[in-house]
């Protein structure tokens, strides 16, 4: 056994929340688990993936995240239980099946767990699931730590099947990467036979799932996940959900508070626990909501605390409605304690100011400063240098379409040629639009940008809908054999999938093809070839409908790329070398931007940092003089 | 030398593109990455950060032209500004060789001369312009066989200049000897370039003889998309422009003969060639152009001793045939040049606002009186 299912029932082992997350599953039985790669939710399906042989589990990685939630409903449907994990991004592509999928109802239990990027660190948005949840009318469960997460797992499987819906799980950055000790229970010996009987329609059902809710409500509050900790009547009540809860502890503690603030600990937050919530509320008359992103239990705590008739005079409901917590950014310990000192009027430094200046001007010393970048040896600075000089060449304010993917980094720390770049599939779909304002005068030409995994995640759509629509544009598909960016999964386009089995590729090409749009091919580090064929491909005048370019070199952060050996030896002859004079003006390292060069000051001149080089030679074909040289490891290069 | 914040590049940028003054002579490219001859514009792919003095700024002719300088780097003596410059002789002449007479557009002189030039080791590398698919671009040769690829003309504007820039200073170029034949805004550029403190820092030390090109105007890459609507680019063969009072524009093709409204084909000339004052490339060793109105033969103009010694060389070889220029198309050719002077002027007074503000043309101020008719 290996993995998860190595750990022996009762054993305490040091586990990722995601990881914990997927031992729940495990434990509860769970047999189908299918998503799209998206962070902070990917390890729970790598973990399930890792193990899937032994459990005979199905663990998939989707075409996206809508066919996931419906290949995990099928499962459902079946009577198997299934789970599906996403990130926040991944649930508005779920959506328009599971705000049907609420009414139809389930059989096997079903887990839908969504993990919010609070910040965003991962993401181009930041946004608060949990109030999909309440929208939905569907069960939320918010755990706080490892433990939880892997009894609130479990316990989700269970509801489902009780109240015949999915259950949603919100965990966040900090829950699903975080690492904690966590106790392990057992795993089942028996698994379900799948057998379909047929579902409910979702029309009509609405009255149905409302009149669901009180009893789902009774159900959670008898929980042991809503909990409260402190003195029988605290000066300041808090109410937290999810890493709210270990901060304010946290919060309490160093502020020694303990004997003056009460936490009511809330792990069930859709229904509300109202029961809960007007048995402690009457302990004290301020209460301070801590809750990640939006003020979404503070709402409905306000609401609650109104029916009540708790909610008068003096007493308040503060967090971020009051202005003491913000909703932008993530919650931390400080965010916490900055409520506190503010609310109770304490006198409190967290660090000593001249320390902290000290301290951060030390660190600054031992950072560089540079730009977040593509990795040395990565294909899409040879696409996306490619397509800034097609459109820079070109000459009439041309731009790309975004999409999301490692590429998308060209919009602020690239090349800059984006313009645009906000979720899966958006880039070709505003190509299609900008492709047809050629009649209000728009002359600009138009690149659209995907990978080769949002390809056919989103993309598809979109570019079927430009060629019938004769939208002028190009697209330009950076495949790069993975889906990268979130840690070069597998995509339906390459031979394997994710329990590392054959699987058959969908070729690109042929889609593209099928379509009926012209397709040409190119290695992205030849750029003799890449920016002439992409100036004329934006430069036909008058065409109608789409023109697709695949740049097609593999990820250089893929296992067999990793560990093989360079393409070439790669230097430079600084005696041939311009450094900043007329000529150049350090174009390779502030240009071109390769981790793998670096400028040495000593000289005033660029030097290949050995540390870094992929030995992928491409900078060698920008150098205006030809000081970059390159040498092949192999002769076969 | 000039040293400021901006870049050389930027300044390029305000002074010169934006401007609408660049002629796309081509100097101030094949220097660098930053500027990149394309379709008839400089393109600007990147920033630039060189603050220091640049090359580009430099060596373009219309970031200022001081012609006295320039005349004093190119011909050794101070701008005399008559109306087809200074020279030793005018002369017409002709090639002996069918072959190049087929396909030369007038006389072949330019052809023989530079062949012969390679020939006797005056030069090593010809720069020449050359059309392919409709496109012309600076090329270089160093073969007889590589020049008459390169005869005739098509009109547009070239970046031949770049071409030039673009010969390697190291890889044995040290002994280079090179000749560039241009229009005049090219060989204006060629002069600024030996004039310039930064000229040991380009080819023009190795710059071994210039051939000017008679020009009135030349044609922007727009005419490239009025032109396809007559002929593929490949199908095109030669063009001309007959002289006054023919108003056309011959274009003949693989089906034969098409004519275009002249005044049609004129609204593609850049704004850049109607701000020029120079017809007859009088910076250049020699100058040739079309005799007008004897059909086949070349006007030439030598204007310096090593001008004058490979026309020499061409006679005594039997390479080309001399004829003399008849008093009347001296006359005519004067006048056709002393108007373009006087064109260029009034242009740019009208650009500038100012007729004390002639932008990047330094004269004397009794020759801008002079030309001004004032």
């Amino acid at each position: 056994m290996s993995g998860i299912a190595s750990y022996p029932a009762g054993s305490t082992q040091l586990l990722l929340g995601n990881q914990a997350i997927a031992r729940g599953a495990l434990e509860a039985g769970v047999q189908v688990a299918s998503s799209y790669p998206g962070t902070p939710s990917t390890e729970i399906i790598e973990t399930l993936a890792e193990v899937a042989k032994e459990r005979n589990l199905y663990v998939e990685w989707s075409t996206n995240e809508m066919v996931a939630i419906e290949v995990a409903t099928a499962a459902s449907f079946a009577g198997l239980r299934a789970i599906n994990p996403l990130k926040h991004e991944g649930m508005n592509v779920a959506m328009d099946f599971l705000a049907h999928l609420n009414l139809t109802g389930v059989k096997g239990g079903l887990v839908v767990v969504v993990c919010d990027d609070p910040q965003p660190w991962s993401s181009t948005s930041e946004n608060d699931s949990r109030l999909i949840a309440k929208w939905l009318h569907v069960p939320l469960l918010e755990p706080a730590t490892g433990q939880e997460a892997l009894e609130m797992t479990k316990y989700a499987f269970e509801l489902s099947e009780k109240i015949g819906n999915f259950v949603m799980l919100r965990s966040c950055t900090r829950i699903s990467h975080g690492t904690s000790n966590v106790v392990v229970g057992e795993l089942p010996t028996t698994q379900r036979t799948a057998k379909f009987e047929g579902t409910d329609a979702p029309h009509g059902r609405h009255a149905v799932i409302l009149s669901m809710e009180p009893k789902i409500q009774a159900m959670l509050e008898e929980t042991p996940f809503n909990q409260y900790q402190g003195p029988e009547h605290p000066e300041l009540l808090i109410v937290a959900s999810g890493t709210g809860r270990p901060y304010s502890v946290e919060a309490v503690e160093m502020l020694g508070l303990k004997d003056s603030v009460g936490i009511l600990h809330l792990g069930t937050t859709w229904p509300m626990p109202k029961k809960v919530i007007e048995k402690h509320l009457p302990r004290t008359n301020r209460v301070l909501v801590v809750e990640e992103v939006d003020p979404y239990i503070e709402s409905n705590l306000r609401d609650i605390a109104t029916d009540i008739g708790w909610l008068a005079g003096e007493r308040a409901v503060l967090g971020k409605r009051s202005g003491h917590l913000e909703s932008v950014g993530e919650l931390t310990p400080d965010r916490v304690i900055g409520a506190l000192v503010s609310i109770l009027d304490l006198e409190y430094q967290s660090t000593d100011k001249e320390y902290r200046q000290q301290a951060q001007a030390y660190a600054q010393k031992l950072v560089s400063d540079r730009n977040t970048v593509w990795c040395a040896g990565c294909p899409h600075r040879g696409s996306l240098w490619a397509v800034k000089q097609a459109l820079k060449l070109d000459g009439r304010d041309g731009f790309a379409t975004g999409d999301i993917g490692c590429y998308a980094m060209d919009r602020r720390s690239g090349y800059g040629s984006a313009k645009t770049g906000s979720v899966m599939g958006a880039g070709i779909g505003h190509a299609s639009g900008f492709g047809r304002l050629g009649q209000f005068g728009f002359k600009q030409p138009v690149i659209a940008l995907s990978g080769d995994s949002t390809f056919f995640h989103a993309v598809v759509p979109g570019l079927i809908n430009a060629k019938h629509n004769k939208a002028n544009i190009t697209l330009l598909v950076m495949d790069n054999d993975a889906t990268a960016m979130t840690g070069d999964q597998p995509h339906p386009g390459v031979s394997h999938d994710a329990m590392e089995q054959e699987a058959y590729p969908v070729s690109i090409e042929g889609i593209c093809k099928g379509i009926g749009v012209p397709v040409q091919v190119f290695d992205p580090f030849d750029l003799d070839k890449t920016v002439p064929a992409l100036l004329e491909s934006v430069q036909t005048e008058g065409q109608e409908g789409p023109r697709v370019i695949i740049m097609k070199r593999p990820c250089v952060l893929l296992p067999d790329q990793r560990n093989k050996e360079h393409d070439y030896k790669v230097w430079i002859d600084q005696s041939q070398c311009l450094g900043e004079s007329c000529g150049c003006g350090q174009y390779c390292v502030r240009v071109f931007k390769c981790p793998g060069l670096m400028w040495d000051r000593a000289a005033g001149k660029a030097k290949i940092d050995d540390a870094s080089c992929y030995g992928c030679g491409l900078c060698a074909q920008i150098c205006p003089v030809s000081a970059i040289k390159k040498e092949p490891i192999h002769a076969a290069v | 030398m000039v040293t400021t914040a901006a870049s050389g590049l930027q300044q390029l940028q305000d002074r010169v593109l934006k401007a609408g003054l660049c002629s796309y002579c081509g100097a101030c490219s094949g220097l660098c990455p930053y500027l990149v001859p394309l379709q008839g514009r400089m393109a600007t792919p990147d920033a630039c950060n060189v603050t220091a003095s640049t090359r580009c700024i430099n060596f373009c002719p219309r970031t200022g032209l001081d012609m006295d300088e320039a005349s004093q780097a190119a011909l050794g003596v101070a701008y005399s500004g008559k109306p087809i410059g200074d020279y030793q002789q005018i002369f017409i002449a002709r090639s002996n060789d069918p072959k190049v007479l087929k396909r030369a557009q007038y006389g072949g002189a330019v052809s023989v001369l530079t062949g012969l030039a390679l020939r006797l080791g005056v030069i090593n590398k010809a720069v020449l312009t050359r059309t392919v698919n409709g496109v012309p671009r600076g090329v270089v040769a160093s073969s007889w066989e590589e020049v008459l690829e390169c005869g005739s003309s098509n009109y547009l504007v070239s970046p031949t200049v770049a071409a030039f820039n673009r010969i390697p200073a190291s890889n044995g170029a040290a002994d280079a000897r090179i000749g560039v034949v241009g229009t005049p805004c090219q060989i204006q550029a060629l002069s600024k370039m030996r004039a310039s403190p930064l000229a040991g820092r380009s080819n023009a030390p190795r710059l071994a003889l210039t051939i000017g090109l008679f020009c009135t105007w030349a044609l922007g890459h727009s005419f490239r998309t009025m032109l396809a609507k007559v002929a593929p680019p490949e199908q095109v063969k030669r063009t001309d422009v007959p002289p006054p009072p023919a108003r056309i524009f011959v274009v003949q093709t693989d089906q034969g003969k098409v004519e275009l409204p002249l005044d049609e084909v004129r609204q593609h000339i850049p704004l850049a060639c109607q701000l020029c004052a120079d017809m007859t490339a009088e910076l250049a060793d020699i100058s040739v152009g079309a005799a007008e109105g004897i059909e086949g033969w070349n006007t030439l103009v030598v204007r310096t001793k090593r001008g004058a010694e490979l026309v020499q060389a061409a006679f005594d070889q039997g390479l080309l045939k001399r004829g003399e220029l008849p008093n009347e198309s001296l006359e005519h050719l004067k006048g056709a040049s002393l108007g373009k002077r006087r064109r260029a002027v009034t242009n740019i007074a009208a650009k500038s606002g100012s007729q004390d503000n002639l932008l990047y043309l330094r004269l004397r101020p009794e020759l801008t009186r002079r030309w001004q008719g004032s």
